[in-house]
């Protein structure tokens, strides 16, 4: 690679080029804890203050105890585990048997699977409106969870199949002939081996179920069910009462929170567990 | 670093066990019986109806009311109601802008008020509302909505640096001209510390509503209208004269920013609020918002800055729009004459009052505008006396389209992408396939 | 034997088919509609809702639109991506996992909030990029009036070049230490190892990588809604801002049903371009191995 072993002069300008794209992509974050702590009045002065003079807790006071934005969490909380529980368990053995069977329209179904992503999300609004309400599952999470893991299942199988894929068909002949049923060896043999991939998967359908915004706020009806994202934007306001930007970005401030925490935590198995296999040798 | 991630283990444990304790400390609160009554509102207005239930369960104990209220933001007020109105999901009554009134009643949606509770309609609502809310909450001859505030169309101006310059308020389209090339100067500009343009309007897409709700009056006031009669009559002289003077201001006399077409709804309130121009076309919702952008307190706000209704062209008089957020109660509820009782105490004079003096807005009942105090509420009675003179927006089912178009055609003008003539007449072309009524 | 990988894709398939694949002929059927949120009356209209699109002059605006949009997005996070991921992936990089976080925090944060975060700082006059120029001494430019479309696209690629990063360096890391040790000692360059292993070796990511960023940024239309709404004079009008404004603002479920299935269609155009173009091997490959 260009920078992999590099001289000492190149690495130097690797960290210069790091740091470049650290101030790029951590400004406009910071920005938004900025304002957060900034009175309307400070909010329109030009040239803007970099440091809030004095910062105020209001926005945040505000949107903990006057709005509960605190249960919001608790919901999207709820939320983004219902759609773990079960967007992986149904991703694996999918993924398990588009990597380990030959089968008929075996690549149009794994392209049809990847191109459900080409549907452009306000179009099914409707449509998915009219579904849950026949199955009665409109203003419940049930509902919602069906159609986050739909939108999570295509990059969640497509990742287990890298990692099924890495795995040699040999360990998995050999099962068999050991008397495993089919189900028996991926039980055992196979998941236990794509345990890495689950680090990734369950990273993106953390991030993809948390920040999901339009269909929670078009299937939802009750207040004490709104997730987190719906929450936020009740601070939108109309031209009347004018949008409260403070108590907008000190929740948005707070709800990325965990997720930033997440992945700090756990990035290193996400990295590696991102794309086994894709890479042809 | 194994400590940072330990710390950010029991911090997330912790952040999500708080949480928790939230949604739990609010379900146990919850547990009440009696009718539920589901309301959609926003934030500003929701405490309100909170108070009215309480007010009514105090005085009805045997017959309770629950209040399930959802909470949006504005931008998605309108996408709920219909989405949930046309789903069968609907509110027993929801808040909704006042323009959206006759599409919503058009589609089957509302439920007309006196269907309800005749009297009231006929001795309260008839007799306390202003005539133009009677009039512009009510679709086909029959009363839908229940105004919770409202507001006026008007032109802000610094009042201290119009008399110290000797220039008095502007009451027509001269005076206007005149007052904005004085302010546009650039020693006037330098004197006061201006910016670049001395006038400010919004004038695109960008906007949305609040284009056609500040800028109609332009039409109105050299005596055009959009429709009349059940034609569509846009296509005027007097109309493209109001154009052409929109147009003149940022091509002609250089005084408003081209930005314009891109400004937000409330880009002008802020530069009005920061000293940047001299005058901007805006709503009396907007005074509290240009003392909180500015940082003046009440008594500096009433020395600085003044306001007259949008002034009279060549072939009309002074107008104004009157506006406003109403209550409407659904089709679907299954309680109607309770969730009326709910709002007849929201909207009722006591809770009203208390509304619109502690958010700044113009109470739409007379009885209300009556009591409010002349020192702390100064500007609401002032305000309130364009009310008998304001107009409401066209009362059509498809007033969302039309809106846009009457967007569209001052966009076109201002950014000089089609001459004033043009763009007025494609949007009475398009207004008229709209709504299929004929042009004049 | 022959039924198991069916029964093992079944639930998958049955969820995808209800809340994805079902829409889709949804979209179809209620494109030959005349019928909206707010309106009684359902009536069948076969294809006019297709012979005004063809007449329709913002459809093609919104195409062009698009075109920008999607084209200037999806280069600019591939590259970047590209470009983040090979930083990362120098040798003993110190740091690493702090830049890395930084990195990823953007995307952490839903689409809105991100549109309102730029439209505070691109905001004339009182943003704070205008701060930064003017004490360049630059002077102030009105960000999002003339410099609509790229101040989208930077936005938009802030938020969602993350993606492409991970993607890319994850990919990175699999590919075997001693392929570049051999290139060494062959005596070639950083620049030589990049062309001749690196990137051939992504060959299959990037092409999956590419399919999604350009499908998920013309599906996308958050970023423009806030910090445009598609003005000024609908330059910024791109289709998903186009079709939301016919659906939900104007309520007409027929005519904005249409413009979906209109991007179905072009989401399929282009990934089978993607494939041409990347060559069918490509994707064969990641089938049969």
């Amino acid at each position: 690679m260009i920078f992999y072993s590099a001289e000492r002069f190149y690495r130097k300008i690797v960290y210069l080029l790091l740091f470049f794209f650290t101030i790029f992509f951590l400004f406009p974050i910071l920005w938004m804890f900025i304002i957060s702590l900034k009175p309307v009045s400070q909010l329109y002065r030009f040239p803007p203050h970099i440091i809030p003079r004095p910062p105020v807790l209001k926005n945040y006071v505000y949107s903990f105890i006057n709005i509960g934005i605190g249960r919001n969490l608790f919901n999207s909380l709820i939320l983004t585990l219902g759609t773990l529980a079960v967007s992986i368990p149904v991703s694996i053995p999918a993924a398990y048997a588009l990597s380990k069977f030959r089968f008929r329209f075996q690549s149009v179904l794994l392209l049809g699977i990847l191109g459900t992503q080409m549907i452009p999300g306000m179009a099914s609004l409707v449509p998915l409106f009219d579904i849950l309400k026949s199955f009665k599952l409109l203003d419940s999470f049930i509902g919602l969870i069906f159609i986050y893991t739909a939108r999570t299942l295509p990059l969640n199988i497509w990742i287990f199949k890298g990692f099924f894929d890495t795995i040699p068909n040999d360990l998995f002949e050999a099962a068999l002939v050991d008397g495993c049923t089919q189900f028996q060896s991926m039980r055992y043999i196979m998941v236990p081996l794509v345990l890495p991939g689950m680090a990734a998967a369950s990273m993106f359908t953390i991030m993809q179920s948390w920040i999901e915004f339009i269909v929670p706020l078009t299937m939802l009806f009750s207040e004490e069910k709104l997730p987190f994202p719906v929450a936020v934007y009740k601070f939108m306001g109309s031209p009347i009462m004018g949008t409260n930007y403070g108590a907008i970005f000190a929740s948005a401030a707070v709800g990325s929170l965990p997720i930033l925490m997440l992945f700090i935590i756990f990035q290193r198995y996400f990295i590696k567990g991102l794309t086994a296999g894709a890479v042809k040798e | 670093m194994k400590k940072v991630v330990h710390f950010m283990v029991v911090l997330l444990a912790g952040l999500l066990f708080t949480a928790g304790l939230f949604a739990a400390g609010e379900k146990e609160a919850k547990v009440a019986e009696g009718v539920t009554i589901k309301v959609i509102n926003q934030e500003r207005w929701a405490p309100y109806v909170e108070k009215a239930v309480e007010k009514w369960n105090a005085a009805n104990p045997d017959k309770k009311v629950v209040l399930d209220q959802l909470v949006l933001g504005y931008p998605q007020l309108r996408q709920k109601i219909a989405t949930a109105a046309a789903g069968g999901m609907a509110p027993d009554f929801s808040l909704i802008d006042s323009v959206w009134v006759a599409e919503f009643a058009n589609a089957g949606f509302l439920m007309p008020l006196d269907e309800i509770d005749p009297t009231w309609v006929e001795n309260d609502y008839n007799k306390d509302f202003y005539p133009v809310f009677v009039e512009g909450d009510s679709f086909d001859g029959q009363p839908y909505g229940i105004h919770s505030q409202t507001d006026m169309a008007l032109i802000w101006y610094r009042k201290d640096w119009f008399s110290s310059e000797g220039i008095k308020a502007p009451e027509t389209w001269e005076e206007l001209v005149r007052a904005v090339q004085h302010f546009q100067q650039p020693q006037v500009r330098r004197k006061y510390g201006m910016g670049e343009y001395a006038f400010a309007f919004p004038a695109g897409l960008k906007a949305a509503e609040t284009v056609t709700y500040q800028l109609t009056p332009f039409i109105w006031s050299n005596g055009g209208d959009v429709f009349r009669n059940n034609t569509v009559v846009l296509n005027s002289s007097t109309t493209v004269a109001a154009i052409k003077l929109l147009s003149d201001f940022v091509n002609m006399y250089k005084a408003v920013s081209p930005e314009c077409i891109a400004y937000e709804w409330n880009t002008a309130l802020k530069l009005m609020g920061t000293g940047q121009v001299a005058l901007s076309v805006g709503g009396s919702y907007e005074g509290s918002m240009i003392k909180e952008a500015a940082g003046w307190d009440d008594a500096t706000f009433r020395e600085k800055v003044g306001f007259v209704p949008i002034p009279a062209g060549p072939n009309g008089e002074q107008a104004t729009t009157a506006g406003g957020m109403a209550y409407a109660i659904y089709r679907q509820s299954k309680n109607p004459e309770l969730a009326l009782e709910i709002l007849k105490l929201t909207t009722g004079p006591e809770l009203m009052y208390e509304f619109c003096a502690s958010t700044g807005q113009n109470p739409p009942r007379i009885s209300v505008v009556n009591k409010l105090d002349q020192q702390k509420d100064w500007l609401l009675v002032e305000t309130s006396d364009m009310l008998y003179n304001a107009r409401v927006r066209p009362i059509i089912p498809e007033y969302a389209k039309v809106s846009e178009q009457l967007q569209r055609m001052v966009e076109n003008a201002v950014s000089g992408k089609a001459t004033p003539e043009e763009a007025v007449a494609e949007a009475a072309k398009n207004i008229s396939v709209i709504t299929g009524l004929p042009l004049k | 034997m022959k039924k198991t990988p069916i029964l093992l894709m079944l639930l998958a398939l049955l969820i995808l088919a209800a809340f994805s694949i079902y829409p889709v002929f949804n979209a179809f059927r209620l494109s030959l509609f005349d019928m909206g949120l707010l309106q009684r009356e359902v009536t069948f209209v076969g294809l006019k809702n297709y012979s005004v699109l063809l007449s329709d002059p913002l459809f093609y605006n919104s195409l062009k639109a698009t075109l920008l949009f999607a084209g200037g997005s999806v280069a600019i996070q591939y590259f970047l991506g590209l470009f983040l991921a090979t930083l990362l992936s120098t040798q003993d990089l110190k740091g690493i996992r702090f830049f890395r976080s930084s990195f990823i925090l953007p995307y952490t944060l839903s689409e809105l909030v991100v549109a309102l975060v730029w439209l505070h700082i691109y905001d004339s006059n009182f943003g704070v990029l205008n701060g930064f120029v003017n004490a360049l001494g630059v002077p102030v430019q009105r960000w999002l009036f003339d410099w609509a479309m790229p101040a989208v696209i930077v936005a938009n690629c802030w938020w969602g070049s993350t993606f492409s990063m991970l993607l890319l360096e994850s990919a990175m890391k699999g590919i075997p230490a001693e392929l570049y040790e051999a290139a060494k000692v062959d005596g070639a360059s950083g620049l030589q190892q990049f062309f001749k292993i690196t990137l051939p070796s992504l060959h299959y990511v990037s092409m999956l990588n590419l399919i999604m960023i350009t499908l998920l940024t013309i599906n996308a239309f958050g970023i423009v809604f806030v910090l445009t709404f598609g003005g000024p004079q609908n330059a910024t009008d791109v289709i998903g801002m186009y079709m939301w404004r016919n659906a939900f603002r104007f309520m007409d479920l027929g005519y904005g049903a249409t413009l979906a299935v209109v991007i179905f269609i072009f989401n399929i155009i282009i990934t089978l371009l993607y494939i041409r173009v990347f060559g069918k091997e490509t994707l064969k490959g990641s089938v049969s191995k």
